[in-house]
């Protein structure tokens, strides 16, 4: 038998940092390319179109999007995840664009249903979303 | 037309193990050996080793060369996790086509267990896995490829009673499979109720990760002696990061259509004269993705084409004929070479209690390196039979 390591979590370098430095203010910052306005992530030290370094800039995020697809983990990796099963991890297409994958916190998830990022300061490398107000979400509904 | 001077001569594997006991290259060397034994050559005749392993490093294909004592005029090493196996067959069909060697052995193998597979996936398996998807909790690929299914249902339907085919006949071919792990008979009811893994995935969608190794020998037509059955690639092709739109994390595609018209044309086989599929079957729903980028069905249409076809040994088109990774285990890259061993076994006659009654012409597909979210490497080839 293998024994755990540490917890994973982000190595953090020049290329991430103001991602989680964003987080911890509840803000979701991104990096958009100049010479297309593509939202990226994850974080890239150039820009796929150009490869240029400077044609990136990190850009604040409404944080809103639609959840795209989600999942109930019942078997995480790391034994410190065990107490928390379920682990609610959603795929959210941001309205900027790119899809993250991340944790949903609270409520039901549901293909389609609208979130919103909801950063906690415990714990800034973590990208949490949840759903978002009735309102958003119910008009959906009866779209559907 | 190719010209047909390369050929598949022989296959082999090691045992399984459900925890290694043997070093990685033990399990390595006696793929080889047992490949290499299959048609009739030894250690002495190789001058050309493919290699791929996640476990190697800090060796290397040129380092392990140093510890089997070959001397080698041609060396690779595959970085497409279960696409390799493939690219590296079409790679050394190519070396042998150019000359830079006569025989070439491939091997693919790791002596993971279910810990050490997980440690690798959380901490070493790449920087965007480690970064922005192990400290969420997110359950390993297993819950990367429940992301993948429950979109794939939520967009054409597919459902668990589908998938629940694949594992099942899969099942039914590994009882005949004496190196498969797991070779208890599986019920669909087996199926649909196991433990909860990641939702909609259940246990039976997911490998057990395992030690073992599988190796092929390709080599110059006239490196073996005229009575061992040699198998021809008739064509093959490879796609790595196969969609650049960086917000495609959700894969309900793969890079097999980028390249599948040209493999079959270039094969000159339609794909109805295909006799059987090995798939790279990680998940069930992987295997649906395949059936449809392949182009034996629509795409979206993989759950309705495995309800409508009998894939069985005796069906219209037996897939995954030896149990695949879903029954005999994931022994890490080797799962990118169990079709490919498969696959060689039954086009050369040799596939025991489950040969297939005609198996002329076969399709091995390969799929692997997940990043973020997605596998980014595609391969597969057509093989037939020489005679």
């Amino acid at each position: 038998m293998t024994q755990p390591s540490e917890l994973p979590g982000p190595v953090i370098t020049s290329l991430n940092q103001p991602l989680y430095e964003a987080a911890r203010r509840g803000i979701l910052s991104l990096q958009r390319t100049g010479c297309t306005g593509v939202i990226l992530f994850p974080p890239r030290a150039v820009c796929p179109k150009c490869l240029r370094a400077d044609d990136l800039t990190w850009v604040d995020c409404s944080g809103s999007g639609s959840i795209y697809s989600w999942t109930q983990v019942y078997r995480p990796q790391h034994p410190a995840f065990f107490p928390q099963v379920p682990i609610t991890l959603v795929a959210v297409r941001l309205d900027e664009g790119p899809m993250i994958i991340a944790r949903l916190e609270g409520g039901e998830p549901r293909i389609d249903a609208r979130v919103r990022a909801a950063f906690t300061k415990d714990d800034p490398n973590l990208l949490v979303f949840a759903l978002a107000p009735t309102s958003e979400n119910s008009s959906h509904m009866e779209m559907n | 037309m190719m010209a047909y001077d390369a050929v598949l001569a022989g296959a082999g594997e090691s045992q399984y193990h459900k925890k290694a006991q043997q070093p990685l290259l033990g399990y390595l060397a006696e793929a080889g050996r047992r490949a290499l034994h299959s048609c009739g050559l030894g250690i002495s005749d190789v001058d050309g080793l493919a290699v791929t392993s996640f476990q190697l490093s800090p060796d290397n294909v040129v380092t392990l060369a140093e510890h089997v004592g070959l001397q080698v005029s041609w060396a690779w090493q595959g970085v497409h996790g279960g696409a390799s196996a493939i690219v590296g067959l079409l790679e050394a069909v190519a070396a042998i086509r150019r000359g830079d060697a006569r025989v070439v052995l491939c091997v693919a193998g790791d002596a993971f267990d279910v810990a050490s597979h997980m440690e690798m996936l959380d901490h070493s398996f790449n920087a965007a896995m480690r970064d922005y998807l192990a400290p969420y909790g997110f359950g390993g690929t297993n819950g990367l490829f429940a992301l993948v299914e429950q979109r794939h249902r939520h967009e054409f339907g597919t459902s668990r009673e589908q998938l629940a085919k694949l594992a099942v006949t899969q099942r039914s071919n590994a009882v005949l499979n004496p190196n498969a792990l797991l070779r208890d008979p599986l019920t669909v009811n087996d199926y649909l109720t196991a433990r909860m893994i990641s939702s909609p995935l259940r246990l039976y969608d997911c490998v057990l990760p395992c030690a073992g190794a599988d190796a092929v020998i390709v080599c110059a037509a006239n490196a073996v002696a005229d009575d061992v059955p040699t198998v021809r690639v008739l064509s093959g092709g490879q796609t790595h990061n196969w969609d650049p739109d960086p917000s495609n994390v959700i894969m309900l595609d793969g890079g097999w259509p980028y390249f599948g018209d040209e493999m079959f044309a270039d094969a000159g086989v339609t794909r109805d004269e295909v006799d059987f599929l090995e798939l790279y079957d990680d998940y069930p729903i992987m295997e649906v993705i395949q059936l449809e980028g392949l182009g034996f069905c629509g795409r979206g249409a993989g759950g309705r084409f495995i309800e409508a076809t009998d894939i069985s040994l005796s069906g219209r088109l037996p897939i995954n004929t030896g149990g695949g990774q879903l029954s005999c285990g994931q022994a890490g890259a080797g799962g990118g070479m169990i079709g490919l061993v498969e696959a060689v076994w039954q086009l050369q006659g040799r596939a025991g209690k489950r040969q297939l009654r005609r198996a002329r012409t076969g399709v091995v597909s390969g799929f692997g390196m997940v990043g973020y979210g997605r596998g980014l490497s595609c391969s597969a080839a057509v093989l037939s039979t020489d005679r």
